[in-house]
C-alpha cells in the first residue's frame, strides 16, 4: 500500500514532530505510515470545510447571478475551517479583528465577505 | 521519553513552520482549494504538526505499556486507530486483528483515491555522520577517556571543537563583565543628544536610608515598592540637576 504512495508531506518534517514526541523509529515504513495518516486527516478537514464553503456560496444565489464567477475562487476562511474542525474534536476560535483604531470594526457592511 | 532523538534540533523551527505550511497548501490545493486566508493556512499547518505529535506520542505510549521503547508498526495502528474519532469500522471487536484494521483500510481507500504530486521542493536530509543509529556514541563505546575526570564513561563524547567553544564563551564573559563606562543616550532627530525638558534624574543606590521621595506620576506608580523602607532596601533618589548625570564619550 505503502509503495504506491503520494508523499506531500516530506519524511524529515513527520521525523522531526515524531521526535518531538518519543516516537524513535529506524524503520521508514511507520514514518510514511504516519504521512499519510496525517495527508488523511488533512484532506478530510479540507473537503469538509469546503462543503461549508460550497454550501455558503449556494446559499444566498439570485436568479440574476450565475454561480460560475464564484466558483472560481473558492477560498478557505477561519470561519469555514473552524466549522470543519469542531466535527473532528478540534476547537479553533478566531477574532475577527483587532480593535487597534477607533475606526476598526466600525462599519460590518463595507467588510468584504 | 525513549531513545533521544537523532539531533536536538534537527530542523529549526521557521523551517518547520515553512514546511509544514507549503505541505498544507498543496494539500488544499488537492482539494480543489484556489486560495486560502494566511490565518487559516497557518492554523491548519500547526494542526497538522500537532496531530503528527499526537500520533506520535499515542504510539509511544502504546510501545512503553508494553516494555519496549521504540514503538513498532502494531503501535502506530493502535494510535491511528484511537485518533478515529468518528470511529471505523470493526472497531466494536476487542479481538479484531490490528493489520486487518479497519482504520488501515480507510487509510488505503484514502490513498487509492488520490492523484500523484510529490512535495514542492527536495528537503536537505540532515543525517548523522558520526555514531551509531541513534547519534551519539559514549565514552566507553568510542574506547576513549573522558577529557575531564569527574566526567563518566556512559555519558556521550563531547562534541569536536568544545575546548575552542568554551574559550570563546569564558573571553566573551570576562568582557561582558568589564564595565565600560559608557551611557546610552537617546539621539534626537537633529543628531543632537535628546533628553526631554524637566526630566527628574533616578539613581539606584543599595544600603543606606536615603530622604523618602515621593514617585512621580508619570511613571505610572511602578516605583511604589521601593519606597517602603527597610534596614537594607533599595531607595530611590531623586537628582534634579544635570551635573550628576554620567555622559558617555
Amino acid at each position: 500500500m505503502l509503495g504506491s504512495v503520494v508523499r506531500k508531506i516530506p519524511d524529515e518534517l513527520v521525523e522531526h514532530y515524531l521526535g518531538r514526541s518519543g516516537f524513535h523509529c529506524p524503520d521508514l515504513r511507520l514514518t510514511r505510515l504516519v504521512a499519510v495518516a496525517t495527508q488523511k486527516f488533512l484532506s478530510d478537514i479540507a473537503s469538509d470545510s469546503l462543503q461549508h464553503c460550497k454550501a455558503r456560496v449556494a446559499a444566498p444565489i439570485k436568479d440574476n447571478k450565475s454561480k460560475q464567477p464564484k466558483d472560481k475562487r473558492l477560498v478557505l476562511t477561519m470561519d469555514d475551517l473552524s466549522k470543519a474542525l469542531r466535527e473532528h474534536g478540534v476547537n479553533l476560535k478566531h477574532p475577527e479583528y483587532f480593535a487597534d483604531s477607533p475606526s476598526a470594526g466600525m462599519a460590518p457592511s463595507t467588510r468584504e465577505e | 521519553m525513549g531513545t533521544p532523538a537523532k539531533h536536538p534540533r534537527a530542523v529549526p523551527r521557521h523551517l518547520q513552520a515553512a514546511v509544514s505550511t507549503v505541505s498544507t497548501a498543496q494539500i488544499l490545493r488537492a482539494s480543489g482549494y484556489s486560495a486560502a486566508e494566511p490565518a487559516a493556512l497557518r492554523a491548519l499547518s500547526d494542526i497538522a504538526g500537532r496531530y503528527i505529535a499526537s500520533l506520535g506520542r499515542a504510539a509511544a505510549a502504546f510501545a512503553e505499556a508494553r516494555g519496549r521503547t521504540e514503538p513498532n508498526v502494531a503501535d502506530a495502528v493502535l494510535a491511528l486507530e484511537e485518533h478515529a474519532l468518528g470511529g471505523f469500522p470493526g472497531a466494536s471487536d476487542p479481538t479484531r486483528p490490528l493489520l486487518c484494521s479497519g482504520a488501515l483500510a480507510e487509510l488505503a481507500q484514502f490513498v487509492a483515491a488520490v492523484r500523484e504530486v510529490p512535495f514542492a521542493k527536495p528537503l536537505p536530509r540532515r543525517d548523522s555522520g558520526c555514531g551509531s543509529g541513534n547519534g551519539w556514541e559514549s565514552f566507553a563505546a568510542a574506547g576513549r577517556e573522558p577529557p575531564l575526570s569527574h566526567v563518566p564513561q556512559w555519558l556521550p563524547c563531547f562534541p569536536e571543537g568544545w575546548e575552542e567553544r568554551l574559550r570563546v564563551r569564558c573571553q566573551e564573559a570576562a568582557n561582558d563583565e568589564k564595565d565600560t563606562g559608557q551611557v546610552v543616550t537617546v539621539m534626537n532627530g537633529n543628531g543632537k543628544r535628546g533628553m526631554p525638558e524637566n526630566r527628574e534624574k533616578l539613581s539606584f543606590r543599595f544600603g543606606q536610608k536615603r530622604q523618602r521621595v515621593k514617585p512621580s506620576d508619570k511613571h505610572g506608580g511602578a516605583f511604589e515598592r521601593f519606597t517602603k523602607q527597610g534596614e537594607n532596601s533599595l531607595s530611590i533618589e531623586c537628582i534634579s540637576s544635570a551635573s550628576n548625570l554620567v555622559m558617555g564619550p
